[in-house]
C-alpha cells in the first residue's frame, strides 16, 4: 500500500476510490489496520502539537457571548423550578381550568352568534438565524431593506429578498461569503484576507478591498456587478484563473443561461449618474429609468412586498421612467396612470394593472 | 482569572479543534464539541486551574466526547448501507481508544516533525500548512495565494516529500514495535 494513499486518506483529501482501497487493504488483516491506526493517531498528536495556530480575540468574544447566553437561560431554569415547587401553583391549575371551561363556553356562545372573525396569519419570514454553529443567515423579505455589518467591518447593505450567509469569524486567510439577491458591499481593505462573495448560480467574487454592488436574483437571467471603487475578479465556479477583471465606473453582466445568439458575458462602462441610481435603492430611492413594465411589476413586487398582475398583454410594450423616495405605492401607481396610458384597481391585496 | 480564561482558550482551541478533527473528519462537529468543552470549562472556572496544567484533563475530555460521538454515530449508521462511513467511524472510534501519548516516542517524533518543517521551502510551507491547519480544499488555496492548482499539487509533494525523509527513521521503529 502506497503510504501517500493513507496520508491522503487521513487528512481527507482521498477520493472515493482511494477510500475504498484503503478500506479493502485495512480489512486484509489485522496488521494493516494496526499501521492505519498508528497513522490516525500521530497525526491527531501532531496536528494537537502545533502552536502555530491561536484563536483571535474575536473569537473568543463570541465564545464568550454564548456563554453569557447559556449562563442566563440557566438562571431562568432555577426560577423555574422554585415556581415548579410552590404551592400557589396548584391553586393557580385549578383556577386556570375553570376559566379555561369558561372562555370555552363563552366561545361557542359567541361563535354561533356572531360570525368568525378572520384572523390573517403572518409568517415571520424576515429575520437573522444562526445557521449552523459556524455561520450567521440573515434574510431579508419582500418590502424589506437591511444593513448588515460582517465580522470585519465590512458592511453590506441587502435589498429587499435577499439573503446573506457569512461565519461568524472569518478564516485567517479568505472571508467567505454568500449571497443570494442584490446587495450592496464596502469591503475594508485587507490584501492579506480577501473576501470571496459566492454567488447562487456557479460564479463568485474575489475583492480585496472595494465598493460595489450586486445583483443576482434567482428569478432574473443575470448577474450584475457594478463596481465603484478598488478591483474585483469574477470566476467561474471550478477554474482558478479570473473570467473578468473589473476596474472601477464598470457594470460586469453575466448572463447564465441564455441562446447562443446573446453574449453570455457583456463589460459596460458606466457614467457617474447611472453608477448613483444603480446603489440609489439602499438610500430609499426607486429608480426606473426606461424600464419595460414587465420589470418595472417584478421591482414594486420585490421594494413594496405586494402582488402585481399585469392583466392585459399589450401594457408590456411601454417602459416607464420616474424616481421615487419613500414613497407609498398608491402614489406610485398615480403617477403611472399621469404618465401611461395604463390604470390599476386593487383586489384583495393584489394589484391589477388594467387599460 | 478572566485573562487566563482567555488565553487557554485562545491557545488550545484548535489545538483541540485539530485533534477533534482527525477522528472526527468533520469540522463542524469538532468545533461544537470543543466549544461545549470549552462552555464547561467557563462554568465552572472557579474549580480548574487555568493553565497548562488542565491541559492534560481537556485531552481526556476530548477524547470521551469523540468517543462518545462516534459511537451514537455508529448506532445511527447500523440500519445504512454506507460501508464506508461505518468503516471511518469503526478506524476512527479503535485508533482513538488506543491513543494515547506514551505510546509514541512523543518528544522525538515532535523535533522531527519541526525541522522537517523548517527543512521546507517558505513557500511550500505555507501552502501544506493552510492544506493541514485550516483544512482547504486544493483550489480554494490555489485561489488564496494565487497560484494554479498543479503547483498547490507540486508544493504538497513536496512537503510530503520532506516529511517522509525525516519521518523515516521514526516510521520504521514504530511500525518494528507495533509489529515486532
Amino acid at each position: 500500500m502506497n503510504t501517500e494513499i493513507l496520508i491522503k486518506y487521513i487528512s481527507k483529501q482521498a477520493t472515493l476510490q482511494e477510500c475504498e482501497q484503503v478500506m479493502d487493504w485495512v480489512n486484509q488483516n489485522e496488521e494493516n489496520k494496526k499501521v492505519l491506526m498508528m497513522l490516525i493517531n500521530m497525526e491527531a498528536l501532531l496536528l494537537s502539537e502545533d502552536k502555530a495556530c491561536r484563536a483571535s480575540a474575536e473569537e473568543y468574544n463570541n465564545f464568550i457571548m454564548q456563554c453569557e447566553e447559556v449562563y442566563n437561560v440557566g438562571k431562568k431554569q432555577i426560577r423555574n423550578l422554585w415556581w415548579r415547587n410552590s404551592k400557589i401553583k396548584r391553586y393557580i391549575g385549578y383556577a386556570a381550568v375553570i376559566l379555561f371551561v369558561f372562555s370555552v363556553s363563552l366561545n361557542i356562545l359567541q361563535f354561533s352568534i356572531k360570525a368568525p372573525v378572520k384572523i390573517e396569519a403572518q409568517p415571520l419570514i424576515c429575520g437573522t438565524r444562526t445557521a449552523d454553529a459556524l455561520h450567521r443567515e440573515i434574510f431579508v423579505a419582500k418590502g424589506e431593506k437591511s444593513r448588515v455589518e460582517l465580522p470585519d467591518g465590512s458592511v453590506v447593505w441587502l435589498n429587499s429578498e435577499s439573503r446573506i450567509t457569512f461565519p461568524l469569524k472569518f478564516s485567517a486567510h479568505a472571508r467567505m461569503v454568500t449571497l443570494s439577491g442584490e446587495g450592496y458591499f464596502e469591503v475594508v481593505e485587507n490584501p492579506n484576507q480577501p473576501m470571496i462573495v459566492n454567488l447562487d448560480n456557479d460564479y463568485s467574487l474575489k475583492v480585496l478591498g472595494t465598493t460595489f454592488n450586486v445583483k443576482s436574483y434567482k428569478n432574473e437571467n443575470a448577474i450584475e456587478t457594478t463596481l465603484y471603487s478598488g478591483k474585483i475578479d469574477v470566476y467561474e465556479k471550478g477554474k482558478d484563473t479570473p473570467i473578468h477583471s473589473m476596474t472601477p465606473n464598470e457594470t460586469y453582466i453575466i448572463r447564465p443561461a441564455v441562446s447562443i445568439i446573446h453574449q453570455p458575458e457583456s463589460v459596460i462602462n458606466v457614467s457617474a449618474e447611472i453608477m448613483e441610481k444603480i446603489a440609489a435603492w439602499k438610500d430609499g430611492v426607486l429608480y426606473f429609468d426606461n424600464l419595460p413594465i414587465r420589470d418595472v411589476v417584478v421591482r414594486l413586487e420585490r421594494w413594496y412586498g405586494i402582488e402585481v398582475r399585469i392583466d392585459e398583454e399589450i401594457l408590456c410594450d411601454y417602459t416607464y421612467t420616474a424616481k421615487f423616495e419613500n414613497t407609498p405605492i398608491v402614489n406610485v401607481l398615480e403617477d403611472m396612470r399621469d404618465k401611461l396610458p395604463v390604470d390599476y384597481r386593487i383586489e384583495e391585496n393584489v394589484i391589477y394593472l388594467v387599460r | 482569572m478572566e485573562i487566563a480564561f482567555k488565553e487557554l482558550y485562545c491557545k488550545n482551541f484548535n489545538r483541540l479543534k485539530n485533534f477533534a478533527n482527525v477522528y472526527l473528519r468533520s469540522e463542524e462537529v469538532a468545533v461544537c464539541i470543543i466549544q461545549d468543552i470549552f462552555t464547561h470549562v467557563y462554568e465552572n472556572r472557579e474549580r480548574f486551574p487555568l493553565d497548562d496544567s488542565l491541559l492534560p484533563y481537556l485531552f481526556v475530555m476530548v477524547k470521551h466526547r469523540c468517543i462518545n460521538y462516534l459511537k451514537r454515530e455508529r448506532a445511527k449508521q447500523r440500519y445504512c448501507n454506507d460501508s464506508l462511513y461505518q468503516f471511518n467511524i469503526d478506524i476512527a472510534l479503535e485508533s482513538l481508544n488506543c491513543y494515547s501519548i506514551e505510546s509514541f516516542d512523543y518528544k522525538r517524533l515532535v523535533k522531527l516533525y519541526r525541522k522537517a518543517l523548517e527543512a521546507m521551502p517558505t513557500s511550500v510551507r505555507e501552502t501544506f500548512l493552510l492544506s493541514r491547519y485550516d483544512n482547504y480544499k486544493y483550489r480554494e488555496i490555489a485561489k488564496i495565494q494565487n497560484i494554479s492548482i498543479k503547483t498547490v499539487e507540486y508544493r504538497m509533494m513536496q512537503a510530503i516529500k520532506v516529511l517522509k525523509e525525516y519521518l523515516k527513521g521514526y516510521y520504521a521503529i514504530m511500525l518494528h514495535l507495533l509489529l515486532g
